[in-house]
């Protein structure tokens, strides 16, 4: 990860919230669960329907199941998506989703053992409604003072606090900026590497297989077209004149072009990739971005007058928003234009 | 890269466009291997004409510091590693011109006269 947007202390916060509070309700639940088994009946209502009524049996086994491995799981999940969270309060819904969630089914488990013990007969257990609605309440009594201790998460899109790069343009100088940019070779090999041995074996397994030809040629034509979406994804080039930002794949498309006058400004933000973007290609990003993502790190951000911002990770980005900046001031229309109210 | 010309400037433009090069491999934008822009894709981009384009990758290729291949372009040689040695030396000389007042000319010209 490039930038992580909490400190550790936060972090460990979250581990601790998110993470662990979860599985020890849900420990809690398992160790009263165990200790009941001797007093329960044989099979279990699992299930109950809408009047209260028990309409599943089973075993105690998979009950346990739901403490045991549902809950932790989810505390994994939703631990980890906190911690890489990049969004404002994101971090505080993920951590009181876990916690709350752990409430319920923990008590949802636990109260549906407890109304069982010295019954004979799983058929006469009364209804369980009033204790999914504790659960409910459990939920919302922990999870929301978790979410509540939980901390928000920072922007990672480090704006330069400095004013924005600019450089000065003669009235008729002509410029041209090129740079081409793209995934780390070590990425595109990987991913690119592992496309072709998948294909291989698909293709080898087809052919020992005595598969039909049709299949191969199936297999051979998503294989080339595959490729072919991954360089477009992947690489990319840059180039940005006096009459704007042109951003295109090698293949020529997909293709972004962004005409001088319709550029508010241009800066140089640090972009995670992951976090922030949640992967690498063409993505969606906070606030309106489209991104062009292929590595984390310094990227150039252009704010455009529709209120939609592009951001593409492409080295030397100081220099490029710079001119960006330097071209936009140099077209601004003179001050007295401004004024004219409709 | 980024390449800047101005036709208001007494300056003639290939020599503009050759020094934009150079400036180029000295910050470490323009690295061994890399290709320029066609002449004619640079023509059309800065509105000059290409045979001043071609005149200054002409005058760089005399230099030593691109190839020029039919079918492949200008094509910048490893003799930019070399113009690294210059990357500390420049600033330092010009920050010496800055300190004495002196104008990019004159210190051309020294730099001519003790060549």
């Amino acid at each position: 990860m490039a930038a992580s947007t909490f400190t550790a202390s936060e972090r460990r916060r979250i581990i601790w919230l998110a993470g662990v509070l979860p599985v020890v309700i849900a420990a809690v639940g398992v160790a009263l669960v165990v200790s009941w088994i001797p007093q329960l009946p044989e099979p279990l209502a699992i299930h109950w329907d809408g009047g209260g009524q028990p309409d599943g049996f089973g075993s105690i086994w998979g009950l346990l199941a739901i403490p045991g491995l549902v809950v932790p799981g989810f505390a994994v999940v939703l631990s980890a998506s906190a911690l890489f969270a990049d969004n404002g309060a994101r971090p505080r819904l993920l951590t009181g989703v876990s916690v709350g969630l752990a409430a319920l089914l923990a008590v949802g488990t636990t109260a549906s053992v407890a109304l069982q013990r010295g019954l004979e007969n799983a058929q006469d257990a009364p209804s369980l409604n009033p204790w999914m609605l504790a659960g409910v309440g459990a939920a919302v009594v922990l999870g929301v003072p978790a979410a509540l201790l939980a901390p928000r998460a920072r922007p990672t899109a480090l704006e330069d606090p400095d004013a924005p790069p600019t450089m000065e343009l003669a009235a008729d100088e002509r410029v041209l900026f090129t740079r081409s940019t793209g995934i780390r070779a070590a990425v595109g090999w990987g991913v690119g590497g592992g496309i072709v041995v998948l294909y291989a074996i698909s293709i080898a397994g087809v052919v020992t297989s005595g598969g039909s030809s049709s299949g191969l040629a199936w297999l051979v034509a998503t294989a080339a077209l595959m490729l072919l979406v991954l360089t477009a994804s992947f690489w990319w080039r840059v180039r940005l004149t006096g009459a704007g930002l042109r951003v295109s794949s090698v293949l020529g498309l997909p293709r972004f072009s962004v005409p001088t006058r319709e550029i508010v400004e241009a800066r140089v933000v640090q972009v995670a990739a992951l976090a922030q973007y949640g992967g690498w290609g063409l993505r969606g990003g906070p606030g309106r971005r489209t991104g062009v993502i292929l590595r984390s790190g310094e990227a150039l951000e252009v704010q455009r007058r529709s209120g939609r911002t592009l951001v593409v990770t492409v080295g030397d980005a100081t220099t490029a928003a710079a001119l960006l900046n330097g071209l936009v001031e140099r077209d601004a229309p003179a001050p007295a234009a401004d004024d004219g109210a409709p | 890269m980024l390449i800047r010309v101005d036709p208001g400037s007494p300056v003639p433009l290939f020599e503009q466009l050759a020094a934009a090069v150079r400036g180029e491999v000295l910050r470490g934008a323009l690295t061994p291997g890399e290709r320029l822009p066609s002449a004619r894709d640079l023509a059309a981009t800065l509105e000059i004409n290409v045979h001043t384009v071609l005149h200054a990758y002409q005058l760089l290729r005399d230099e030593g510091l691109v190839d020029l291949r039919r079918g492949r372009g200008a094509v910048v040689t490893d003799r930019a590693h070399e113009y690294a040695d210059f990357a500390g030396a420049l600033p330092a000389l010009v920050a010496v011109a800055k300190r004495l007042n002196l104008s990019p000319a004159a210190l051309a010209a020294l730099i001519r006269e003790a060549y």
